[in-house]
């Protein structure tokens, strides 16, 4: 057990552990943005350990900042009360519950039957991590896809701000 | 060594997770976060896959195509939550109501 492996069970753990948390557990929004935003982290230095280093961090500045900020910032617009009980009674815990043991049990099921056939890696290629490859990759080979990315998230932009801003009715 | 089967085994149980708790939760912003989660669960999923085929042909020239499919899922996520939010807004300001039994204009 080198301490990759260590690390890697110990952020896998948490990160499993928080989304159980915010899925089953947690009755208020704020307490289900909190655990996303743990297991948000988690994933980042999963990511980080795999050799992704600018895929982590992009993903914990945008996802688990500014996403996950952005939706708290939306529970001081729309009030962030908690959820009204569920009509079948006080099964709302229960029922997710089992519903998360389910779903992963069906998930392990399929990827056990899958066979998983790969050319095994001895160590990562110094030459391919980091970030100074990913950009040459970026906007070298995938330049296209960035720029028609950028007009969706341009176009993201000017849409939500239509959405949502408030008419003035004079 | 990180096992590929555990990187893999690791991206399912989130998706599964966040996939229940967007069926399942009775509130539309947790939905939305439950969605956020599974993108997030597919993000490892991706990196994961790219760290299994490293090992390549010498002739290839884009060695990381999981990686920066990555990023842009990253930016294409945020887009479609900052969209989602301002239909979520709209939805609140009109029905007044987060629940999302409340929202049932197209049931038959």
């Amino acid at each position: 057990m080198s301490a990759e492996t260590l690390l890697f069970d110990a952020l896998a753990t948490a990160a499993v552990f928080s989304a159980l948390i915010m899925v089953v557990v947690a009755r208020t929004a704020v307490a289900v943005a909190t655990a996303l935003l743990a297991c948000l982290a988690a994933l980042s230095g999963v990511l980080v350990l795999l050799g992704a280093e600018l895929v982590g961090i992009v993903q914990l500045l945008v996802q688990a900042g500014a996403v996950t900020v952005l939706l708290l910032m939306i529970f001081l617009l729309v009030g962030a009360e908690g959820e009204t009980p569920p009509a079948i009674g006080r099964a709302g815990t229960t029922l997710r519950l089992i519903g998360c043991l389910a779903a992963a049990g069906l998930a392990v099921a399929v990827i056990g039957v899958a066979p998983v056939e790969a050319p095994m890696t001895a160590a990562l290629d110094p030459a391919s991590s980091g970030h100074r490859p990913m950009g040459l990759a970026l906007f070298r080979h995938h330049a296209l896809a960035l720029q028609i990315l950028s007009l969706l998230l341009l176009s993201a932009v000017v849409g939500s701000m239509t959405l949502a801003l408030r008419r003035k009715t004079s | 060594m990180i096992a590929h089967e555990h990187v893999i085994a690791l991206s399912a149980l989130l998706f599964a997770t966040g996939a229940v708790g967007a069926l399942l939760r009775r509130n539309l912003i947790v939905v939305l976060m439950c969605v956020e989660l599974m993108f997030a669960a597919v993000v490892v999923a991706l990196v994961g896959f790219d760290r299994m085929w490293a090992v390549r042909a010498v002739t290839d020239t884009v060695p990381m195509d999981g990686r920066v499919f990555a990023i842009l899922l990253i930016a294409a996520v945020a887009a479609q939550i900052a969209v989602g939010l301002a239909i979520l807004i709209t939805l609140a300001r009109n029905r007044d109501s987060m629940d999302v039994e409340d929202a049932r204009l197209m049931r038959w």
